[in-house]
Parts: C-alpha cells; structure tokens; sequence
C-alpha cells in the first residue's frame, strides 16, 4: 500500500515534469517557418474576398498564408494573447488603429510604410516618418431617423430633444435610443456626444496628454452634454447594455424613431427584417449645438499590423502590401456596404462604389458620409494636431465613455459627477500607462 | 469462452486485480494530470507575476493583494454567491420534483422525459439565444405577452434592468440545468429496488414513510453531490452571464468569474490579477468543499 | 418534493383523496414544467423556418406559421462552413463521450470494488478541479497543447474535453456502483468466471442506468463546447459548430432567422439523443429490478 502511494505520487510528478520540459524545450520555437505567414483576423465574414486575395498572393510568392478567423469583439485579443504566451505570436493581424498604436507603443510592431506611403494609404500610426499600420476601411458613426415622423432633420441638440419628445408623446413608441454601459455603441456614441458640443477631453502632444475634460470651459460644456443626454433619455427606452444590433431592433420594431448607430449598420438589418421600413428611415449626423458646426466624426480605421516577433515579418510586410494594392481591395470593402467605406477619397470615387446597387439606393448616407469625409476622425488622433493619443485609445478598449453615461443614467449620478467620474477614471488610466 | 476464463482464473486473482486497478486509474490520471494539473499549477505560477505574458516581474502576493483591495470584488463576490446558490437550488427543486413525477408511471411520462433532457443537452449559445430573444424589450414574446394583457405598459428590458439581470440569467440557467439534476437523479430513482416499497406498503407505510424512509437514503448521496458539483459550476459561470448581459447593467450581474475575464481580457490585460483573482475563487471554493465534504461525506455508501 | 405536502396530511386523509391529491398535484407539476420548457423551442423553431419577412411583418413579432421555408438554412448550408462545424462536432463529441464514458465506469468501478487507501481524498481531490475558473486556464492550456504539437487536432480537443467531463463522471458512477450488490458478481466468480468477463457480462448491464447518465453528461460537456475548442482549434476548417456559428452569426447580414436556424441545427443530435434515451431508460426499470 505504501508502496502503491509512493509510486503515484511519483508518476504525477514525472508527468509534470515531463509536460513542462515539453513546454519549455518548445518555448519560441513554433513549427511554422518563415514561409508561413500567420494571420489573425475578425472578418471572417469576408473571408471568400480574403481567401481569393490569398490565394493570389500565393501564387505569385513563395509564403503560404495560414488565417485564423475569430468572431468579433474581444476574441481577437484572446487568442493573441493565448499566441503570445505561448511564444506563437501571429504575423499579421487585422485591428483597429488604436490597437495598433497599442502595440507600436509596446514594440511589437514592424513597419508597413511602402503598403501606406507607396499606395496612398492615410497613415494614422506613424511614427519617426515610418507607418505601422495598413487601413483598409473606414467606419463613421451615423444616425438613423423615421422620417414619417420626425418631420425633418432635427439637426441640433434643442430641436432633436422637442422632436423626441414630440415623437414619443405622439406616437406610441420612444423618440431616441440612448445606450449606455460596457458596449462599442454606447462609448462611441457618448463620446460623440462630447466631441459635438467641442468638449476637449484631452490635449498635448503624443507623450504628455493631459486630461482636461473637468477643466474650465470644457467641464461646463461636458456637464452640459451629460445634461443634455440625461433629458433625451427621458424619450429612450432602457438601453444599458445595448450593443448595435438593440438599437438596429427598437427601430426595425417600431420602438423607436431614431437612433445614433454605425453607417448603414441598422439599414442593412432593416433591408432584411423589414423591407418596408426602408424608406421611413434617413440618415443623418450627430446632433450639433445651436449654430455650431459638425468637425470631429468618430469613425473607426481599420487594417493590417505586422508584429516583429513572429516567423514570417517580411513575408507579411510583402502580403500586407499586396493586400493594399490588390484589384479586390474594395470588394473586401463592399463585403457589408454602407458599414464599411474605402479608406481614401479617391477609393470613394471609383467606378466599383457608383455601381454598387446597396449604396445606390442609398444615396442620402453615400453624400452624408463624402461631405463629412474631412471630419472624419478615429479616437486615436485626440492629441494636438492629431497626434496619437494612448490614453484615448485605453480609455476606448475599457469603454469608459459608456460606462459613464451608464453611472448616470442607471446608476442615477448627476452631470457633474460623471464628468468628475470620467476624469478621475482616465487619470486613472494614465497611471496604469 | 469458458477455456480462456479459467486460464485467467488460474493466472490469479491478485495479478488480474492489479491489472484491472492499473487499467481502471492510469488513463484517467494521465488525463487529470494534463487537463487540470498542469495547467491549474501554471496558471497559479502566473498569479505571482505582474504581466505573466509579457515583461513578467515577480510580484509574490501582489496580485492578490491588488485584487482583494479592488472595490469590484466585495460587489462580485455577492453576486457570485446569490448567482450561484439561487440557480443552483432552483434546478435541485425542477430536476428533484420532476424526477419524482417521471418516475411514476403518468400519462405523457415518457414525452416529459424527453422534454426535460432535452434543454441540459443544447448548447448555452442556444440556450442564450432562446433567452435573450424571448426576454428582448424589442422583438421579445414575453414582452409581447405582458403587453398584450396589460401587465406592463412598458416593455421590460430584462437584461438592462439592475432588478431583472439577475433573475433573468437565473431563469436561464434554470432552464438549462434542472434537467441535470433530473436526470441524474431519475437514474438513481431507478436503481431503488421496487420490492422495497412493495414491501413498505405491505406494512402499511405511507406514501410519505416510503419516501423518507426509502427514497431520500437512496438520493441522498446523489442529491448532496448535485448540489456540490452545481454549486461549484455556477459560481464558476461564466458563459450565460456573460453573454446575456456582460456583467451589466453597473455591476448587477459582475460575478467573480465575469471580473476574472474583465482583467484578463479587457483594456488593460491584466492576466496577473485574473490569475489571482482565480486562485482566491479556488481557495474560497475548496474551503466550503472541505467543510461540506468533512458535514456530508457526499461519498458515503448508501444503506437501505 | 411532491411527497411533501401529501405526505403531511397522509396520516388523516383517506387513502384514495391522498391519491387524488397526488394525481392532481404530478399532473399539474408536469404542465407547468412542459410549458417552461417548451415554449423557448417552439419560438426557436417558429423563427427558424419562416422568412425573416414574415417574422417582424409590421413592427410585431409573428410566431404562428403564417408561412414556412427553408431558405434559412440553406442559407447556413449554401454560404456559410455549417456542414463542416457539423462534422467537426459530431467527431468531437463521439469520441469523447465514448472515452469519458470509458473511463468514468472503469475508475467508479474501480472506487466502489477495490479498497486503497486514500480512496475517499483521491475521488474528493478530482473535484477540486473544478473549483478552478476555467477563463484562466485557456492561456495554459494553449501553451500545454501548442508545446505537444497537438493544436487542431481532434486528438487534443477530445482529450480536453473527456478532461472535463471525466471526474465528475467517475462520481457519478462512483455512486452508482454502490446500489449494485456485490452478491451479484460473486455469484458469477462462484461459477467460475474471471473478475473481466464478470465485469462485462454482470455489472455493465447492471449498472446501464447510470453508465447513461454518465454518458448524457459527457455528450452534454462535448456539444456544449466552447472555451475548448477556441483554445484547441484555430483553423476553420477544424472549428465546431458553436465556435463556427459564433463566426457566422455576428456577421452584419445575419439576423435572428438565420441565427435560429443555427440554433435548431445545434438543436438536432440533442433531440435524438433524447429521443432515443427515451426507450433506453425504460428498460433501466427492468434491469434495475435485479431478479
């Protein structure tokens, strides 16, 4: 008996020690080669696009492309992190240029400066003259409105909040949607919100940002912003926790009126669900205070990054560029028309976008988006002139603009306090830095 | 046939034993050792180290330290506890009752059965997109339901409600595992001898004696280890919450499991804390088990 | 539970009113749970098979079968790798339950049979497994499987699931074993047979009941899979189905038609399973008898 013990306890140990071996002996050694680019990437719902660009890259060189697709959100952050732990990093990867200034910032990035500079790409991560990050499209946020009911665009801040009323007091449904909590919808929204009433959160250059969101003149407009959100809430149903798609929802079920969401986003579900809904609905910007004008437009980039620390770093450099200048760019582009835009105005303007038929019925959001395409703005460039903006970018991927409006709104603090809230949190993220 | 059993009769019981024990225990343990062992010993390695996946830097209790302090985890921990404890209660009741009633021979039993198993086997995506649909302010039946009959004027976001959340992923969870208990304890249910209660009535017992005094021995070792297991289960889910409601609205549904991802995953990763976070889940885990194991002794055999 | 209420009054109610309590009490139980647990499906199947058109016509959600198609899933079958994630999980989940399966009953056995020392502590250690939140042990476990050289490969993600679903397995036959007399088998060795054929001709039909409990659960473990086999897999081509569908579904064209339909098919195995249980417990009451 005593024996058997021993020996057990034995046989655990050894197969402990035998799987940590393992482990260590494999520690930065993948079996991929550096003719295997590896590619992490969220879109998988344009993978025949992705796959034909692929394959025709394979033909002409000499690498072979292996995709991981995952689905949105934050899998694509788990399984990196899952790759680098185990000494696996991919090569290429899909991401917004937040992250990838996130990792520029880390090191862990090559350059893809002739995929940018050579094609005509815009360059929201560059560094030193040298780019990091390859976009491939571009995603503004926009708003959605029945116009059966709002009798016109109702443009700024005091019409919409009469408008909402009206509609809602009118009509058997809510006027406006307002999300709030840890969600894409509800931070991007409410930092809109802010950037609309010229409340400057941040200021400095790259490397000394500075949080002014409770100083002076911004506190006021920001507590007025909160203010302004607190009373259209009034006419909105409960929407904490909504993500996009309940937005798209409350509107397609005749909940709502109107909504702030992503470029056609909700039209695209709409076309499907309820085709005779198509032409109640319009879009239209944010909200703009009275006599003020519309210049910063949240919209997402995003593209390739080349990591420094996988196998394949050239390889991929040499994919992301082909990628860029592929004759399928856009129909990547157009896998989910009226969400995705091309990346430059001169991609805007081709053939393929005219003859788009989605985009052709929708011509209203078509010129919406080319006559605000100068105020387009990811929340990466918040630092003086633009400049790369880390503390923006964390503050984005904690989605700590929706949560404020959740403190407030479900959490009932008053303007003042979310603003102080707020302030006190991205401090708080600055230290972390 | 009966050659080959005598050779191994004559082999020895001893030797057969031994290789019948051998057979019985190794793949299992090498399983155990892979799936759990090393995996529980790297992940608590990772615990003491600040940034584990990248520059680590040795922490010791740091991370513990950092994670008991943080307001998030008194709120996470209660909802943990009532997330837990309620689904895990509720299931024991559904699975318990409806095993008693299956197990008598009713009409439409046998569809009953049917149903009941049916739910534990879906996968909890599908479990979620039942829920989240039915329960949805916008397009939900539910909603619909209680509009149409005038007991609400409003539609209810359940999922964004800092009174609903909760019950809501309760309901859900409930829907998905009273079926566990259910079948586990339908098939202890079976195993009970019928003559013993031919024998109870016999002797005049009544329904209630015969249950007392044959039905709950017979469950009891699968009923205390129901709620063992499930218990652990839940306050290590995950997945239901996560996906109906994300730990929101505030931090109404912000179980520990649902703030060991936020660390490990969101913002800023901080796989350091998440570690920690779950070696102290683990260590408040296994003290109620030890406990619960030394009051119960859940193993023990059963006698009739 | 249902013994409870009649049971209190048993002592002062006639026989038969107790009865007819009883009945009362079973039947109404049983319809309030048929309807809890039925009306969730029958909203699922309803969306799956009418056009998305039909389901929100008019602001108002249409469950009642106004009219019906397939297009949803052919739409699942046409553009999306459905059939692939299909295959994949039907591999998966086949050769884990058998091996989790496997396993369970030989350890239960083995605990219930042979006295060691260190029986009760070893059976209770397997446990505390559980007790670890399995979100962190994603990362070590790629790291385990990645070192091995076993990622995307069925072998890999069927062990971590037999993983997962053997200790509490082996508990559950563990206590099954124990309400199978041992007078049984020792009649079987008194005629001479060996412990092995013993065990396979005497207690494994004995012990059917729970060895399907045992393989519900396992089945259950494997099909439900998520977190295993994003950690296991990451080609496509090797994904199951909930982490294919979890691909698909978030796609902006995908809608809840379309979703339910990938619901219904994650629905199917499940339904034949029990199904075909249905029968297999029944004749559990037979062998449980033990004449």
């Amino acid at each position: 008996m005593e024996r058997k013990q021993f020996t057990r306890r034995r046989f655990i140990g050894t197969a402990g020690t035998t799987a940590t071996l393992g482990i260590a002996g494999c520690l930065g050694g993948g079996d991929s080669g550096e003719n295997t680019i590896r590619y992490l990437s969220d879109r998988g719902d344009s993978s025949d696009v992705v796959d034909d660009i692929i394959e025709e890259f394979e033909n002409e060189f000499d690498y072979t492309v292996e995709v991981t697709y995952t689905s949105r959100g934050t899998s694509t952050d788990e399984e990196l992190q899952q790759m680098l732990a185990a000494g696996n990093p991919p090569d290429l990867v899909f991401d917004t240029s937040a992250d990838a200034y996130r990792y520029q910032q880390n090191g862990s990035l090559a350059t893809v400066t002739s995929a940018v500079q050579d094609v005509g790409l815009p360059d929201p991560v560059n560094i030193d003259g040298e780019s990091y990050f390859a976009p491939t499209m571009v995603e503004p946020l926009m708003g959605w409105y029945r116009n059966d009911l709002y009798e016109e665009n109702p443009t700024n801040f005091e019409t919409w909040l009469s408008e909402a009323q009206r509609v809602s007091e009118e009509e058997d449904m809510n006027g406006y949607v307002v999300p709030t909590g840890q969600t894409n919808n509800a931070d991007t929204s409410t930092t809109q919100y802010l950037w609309q009433n010229d409340v400057e959160i941040y200021s400095g250059p790259s490397d000394d940002i500075q949080i002014t969101i409770d100083q002076g003149e911004n506190r006021e407009r920001a507590v007025e912003t909160y203010q302004w959100l607190q009373s259209i809430n009034e006419y909105a149903p409960n929407g904490s926790g909504w993500e996009w798609g309940d937005g798209t929802q409350a509107l397609q079920q005749g909940n709502a009126a109107a909504l702030m969401s992503v470029g056609g986003l909700p039209i695209l579900s709409i076309r499907q669900n309820r085709p005779d809904l198509v032409d109640n609905l319009s879009p239209t910007g944010f909200p703009i205070p009275q006599g003020g004008s519309q210049d910063t437009w949240w919209a997402y980039m995003e593209g390739h990054v080349v990591r420094n620390d996988g196998e394949a770093t050239e390889g991929a450099q040499e994919f992301t560029r082909f990628f860029s200048e592929s004759e399928r760019f856009l129909d990547f582009v157009l896998s989910a028309p009226l969400f995705q835009w091309p990346p430059t105005e001169e991609l805007m303007n081709s053939d393929q976008m005219t003859e788009n038929e989605v985009l052709a019925e929708h011509q209203e959001a078509v010129d919406l988006v080319r006559d605000n395409w100068d105020a387009f703005t990811t929340v990466l460039a918040t630092g003086d002139e633009e400049a790369p903006n880390l503390t923006a970018a964390n503050a984005y991927s904690g989605q700590l603009f929706g949560q404020s409006a959740e403190q407030m709104l479900v959490g009932s603090q008053s303007p003042e306090e979310t603003v102080d809230w707020v302030a006190a949190e991205l401090r708080g993220l600055q230290e972390e830095e | 046939m009966s050659a080959v059993s005598t050779l191994q009769g004559r082999l020895g019981e001893f030797d057969e034993k031994r290789l019948l024990l051998l057979a019985m225990f190794v793949p299992f343990t090498l399983f155990f050792v892979l799936v759990w062992g090393v995996p529980i010993g790297y992940a608590l390695g990772m615990s003491l180290f600040s940034d584990p996946t990248g520059a680590a830097e040795f922490a010791f209790l740091g991370n513990y330290v950092d994670v008991l302090t943080s307001e998030l985890f008194g709120t996470a921990l209660w909802n943990s506890i009532v997330y837990a404890l309620s689904s895990t209660v509720l299931s024991l009741v559904l699975g318990l009752g409806l095993a008693l009633v299956v197990n008598r021979k009713i009409k439409g039993g046998n569809a009953l059965r049917t149903m009941m198993i049916f739910p534990y086997l879906l996968p909890t995506l599908v479990v979620i997109f039942m829920w989240t649909f039915l329960l949805d302010p916008n397009v939900g039946a539910v909603n619909q339901f209680l509009l149409d009959y005038g007991v609400i004027q409003e539609p209810l976001a359940f999922f964004s409600s800092t009174t609903w959340a909760m019950p809501a992923a309760i309901v859900a969870s409930v829907w998905k595992y009273g079926s566990f208990a259910f079948f586990i304890l339908l098939a202890r249910l079976q195993a009970i001898d019928p003559n013993l209660y031919e024998r109870a009535r016999v002797e005049g017992a009544s329904t209630w004696q015969a249950f007392r005094d044959i039905t709950i021995p017979n469950l009891r070792g699968a009923i205390l280890i129901i709620i063992l297991v499930r218990g652990i289960w839940m306050f290590n889910k995950f997945d239901i919450i996560y996906l109906a409601t994300r730990g929101g609205p505030l931090d109404a549904t912000t179980t520990l499991p649902i703030m060991v991802y936020e660390l490990a995953f969101l913002g800023s990763p901080d796989f350091g804390g998440a570690t920690a976070l779950a070696g102290i889940m683990f260590l408040l885990l296994a003290a109620v088990a030890v406990v619960y194991f030394w009051a119960f002794k859940p193993e023990q055999e059963v006698t009739t | 539970m249902l013994g409870l209420g009649e049971g209190a009054a048993g002592k002062f109610v006639s026989q038969r009113t107790q009865e007819q309590v009883r009945r009362v009490t079973v039947i109404l139980t049983a319809l309030l749970v048929a309807i809890f647990v039925s009306i969730p499906v029958y909203v699922m199947i309803a969306i799956a098979f009418q056009p998305s058109v039909t389901t929100f016509r008019g602001g108002q959600v249409n469950l009642l079968f106004d009219s019906f198609t397939f297009d949803n899933f052919v739409l699942l079958f046409t553009e999306t790798g459905t059939p692939r994630y299909l295959f994949n999980s039907f591999v998966v989940t086949a050769s884990s339950t058998l091996l989790a399966t496997a396993l369970s009953v030989a350890a239960g056995y083995g605990l219930t049979r042979f006295e060691f020392r260190g029986k009760t502590m070893a059976a209770r250690a397997v446990l505390f497994a559980y007790m670890f939140s399995p979100i962190v042990l994603a990362i070590p476990l790629y790291v385990i499987f990645f070192s091995l050289g076993m990622l995307d490969s069925y072998f890999a993600l069927t062990l971590a699931l037999t993983g997962i679903s053997a200790p509490f397995g082996i508990w559950l036959m563990w206590q099954y074993f124990q309400t199978v007399p041992i007078a049984l088998e020792e009649s079987a060795w008194i005629r001479g047979a060996s412990r092995t054929r013993t065990l396979w001709e005497v207690v494994l039909p004995v012990a059917r009941p729970g060895t399907i409990a045992t393989a519900i659960f396992s089945f259950s473990v494997a099909w439900n899979d998520f977190t295993m086999a994003r950690v296991v897999m990451s080609q496509q081509e090797m994904y199951p189905i909930t982490v294919g569908a979890s691909l698909f579904l978030d796609r902006v064209s995908i809608g809840w038609s379309e979703t339910m339909a990938a619901a219904v098919l994650m629905s199917l195995p499940p339904f034949a399973i029990a199904l075909f249980l249905q029968n297999y417990l029944l004749q559990g009451f037979n062998v449980g008898g033990l004449e």
